[in-house]
């Protein structure tokens, strides 16, 4: 019991990075009709421009606020340079972003060197809560907050505000929003940067328990695509449930059968598909 | 108010509007008639700027829209009731008002949700309800009330009465010529040749892409070559 609640900790942890993931990679391809196969590069890149940040003396959170705002900015630059070019052509649109993984894991290769990086646990959680005899580390416990925040956030941002609105019609109707008068290119470039702005949080939130290293850009992307995949494309709110659903399956599946954890994400995301082949919160396309 | 000067619109190679010439002044309400496929959406569409015309000139309050971008063109005073109506079906029908609204600083009318509210009461009732929990001429009011409150110049209509019953037809129809009464200029897409009669100063009829007639309605109505030929009745 107590071996299951301390994994408990750790899958939750896990799903709500896969989560953040996962939330940005959904609204993007809802409102933009993309999948952005480079988002997992700026989840790890970003824990690599913080990592930098923090070996040169800055605290954890200022070099999170840093390594988000870079992520972002570059998550514009490669919007307006490159993924603007490809709209309505999926075979353009996978070729593209499926370069830019190869080229940016290059770079970061080249930047940051082949070995596992980790950036060092901030000091106010670098501490174990120890309840009922068993201990929990207390920074896992703040992962587990912040992506509970993060879906209170964005459940807020949708339902609640004006742009929220406006991004909801246009995962409707794009061309009918632009003839309401709205600037389509602005929408793409805000949602891009803030789904971007999200995998970066995640990937610097994630840098004290999964660290860097190179290839982790694809292992990220697989099992948050399948949490899109299983969620229902375009629904973060699917994609929160599903994160956890991945979570747990990853988690537990390395401790009982290691070699097979992949392969039982990948059934369970057949299971799901073949009862709903929308996925758990998908929409039915008209 | 609008006047379009042979414009040709293509999708992709095909070519869809070979010179379309047609005008619309202010206060007037233009119905463009013609067969399935004769190139009405498309005209729509290239004023709208959801197609960009190839050739040609549209010129709306002296300025040139070929080139703009929808919003832009949304934004110079065009509002779009579109075909098949569109209505936002992730939003309340609240919401699908509240997107458009906006105050226009040319338009003489400035409508308000209240006020969309009483010339559709139906849909101050339906307010909580999602787009798509709506009846097809409940959707088509949502789509007209949507369009006013862009307070708009100039309203483009595509086939308001399409896929409705009569009753509703006629409360459309009614609808119509209230918001003429404001001295709104209109260009209308019918299939409905009774309505659109009803409801319009002239007539254009579009075959194969280009105008082959125009007129005052009760010409048409007595037309009955041409009613054959064109609109297949
Ligand atoms: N998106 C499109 N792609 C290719 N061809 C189209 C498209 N939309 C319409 N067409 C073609 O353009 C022609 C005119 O269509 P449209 O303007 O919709 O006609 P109408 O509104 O008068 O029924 C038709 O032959 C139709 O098949
Ligand atoms: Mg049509």
């Amino acid at each position: 019991m107590e071996f299951f609640i301390a994994n408990t900790v750790s899958g939750l942890a896990y799903a709500m990075l896969l989560f953040l993931m996962a939330a940005g990679l959904s609204i993007i391809f809802g409102l933009m009709k993309i999948m952005n196969l480079a988002h997992g590069s700026f989840f790890i890149l970003a824990g690599y421009v913080a990592y930098t940040f923090s070996r040169s003396g800055m605290n954890f959170w200022l070099s999170m606020v840093l390594a988000v705002i870079v992520i972002s900015i570059f998550a514009l630059i490669i919007e307006k340079l490159f993924i603007s070019r490809v709209h309505g052509s999926e075979t353009d649109q996978v070729l593209l972003t499926v370069g830019l993984v190869f080229v940016l894991g290059d770079l970061a290769l080249w930047i940051w060197g082949g070995n596992f990086l980790s950036i060092p646990v901030p000091a106010i959680f670098d501490f174990s809560l120890d309840f009922a005899g068993m201990t929990f580390p207390a920074y896992r416990l703040f992962v587990i907050a912040m992506g509970i925040l993060f879906a209170f956030v964005l459940w807020y941002f949708e339902a609640k505000t004006r742009v929220g609105m406006i991004v909801r019609a246009g995962v409707d109707d794009m061309e009918m929003v632009s003839a309401l008068g709205f600037n389509v290119k602005i929408i793409f470039s805000g949602v891009f940067i803030f789904g971007a702005a999200l995998a970066a949080f995640g990937g610097v939130l994630s840098g004290p328990i999964l660290g860097m290293y190179p290839m982790m850009e694809w292992e990220i992307l697989v099992n948050s695509m399948i949490v899109v995949i299983i969620g229902g494309l375009g629904s973060w709110k699917g994609a929160f449930i599903a994160s956890m659903i991945v979570g747990f399956v990853d988690i537990f599946g390395r401790i009982y059968m290691p070699t097979f954890a992949m392969a039982f994400i990948f059934i369970l995301m057949v299971a799901i598909l073949m009862v709903k082949p929308t996925g758990l919160f998908g929409r039915v396309e008209s | 108010m609008i006047e379009l000067k042979e414009v040709h619109s293509y999708y992709g190679h095909s070519h869809i509007l070979h010179g379309v010439n047609l005008k619309v002044n202010k206060g007037q309400c233009v119905a463009l008639l013609g067969r399935n496929g004769a190139g009405k959406t498309t005209t729509i569409h290239s004023i709208a700027g959801l197609v960009v015309p190839k050739e040609g000139a549209i010129a709306f309050k002296d300025k040139e829209l070929i080139g703009k971008t929808p919003n832009h063109i949304s934004k110079a005073g065009v509002g779009l009731v579109p075909q098949g109506r569109r209505v936002f079906s992730s939003l309340t029908v609240k919401e699908n008002l509240l997107i458009a609204e906006r105050k226009s600083t040319s338009s003489e009318k400035q409508w308000t949700i209240e006020e969309i509210y009483q010339l559709f009461p139906i849909l101050k009732e339906r307010e909580e309800n999602m787009g798509n929990e709506l009846s097809g001429g409940q959707q088509q009011m949502l789509a007209i009330g949507r369009a006013l409150l862009l307070n708009p110049d100039f309203l483009l209509m595509d086939e308001p009465s399409e896929g409705l019953a009569p009753v509703i037809i006629e409360q459309i129809k009614n609808i119509i010529l209230d918001v003429k009464k404001t001295g709104l200029s209109m260009l209308i897409v019918e299939q409905n040749i009774d309505l659109a009669c009803c409801v319009a100063d002239e007539v254009i009829i579009l075959n194969k892409g280009e105008v082959v007639w125009q007129g005052l309605p009760n010409e048409l109505l007595h037309n009955e070559e041409l009613l054959k030929v064109h609109l297949g009745v």
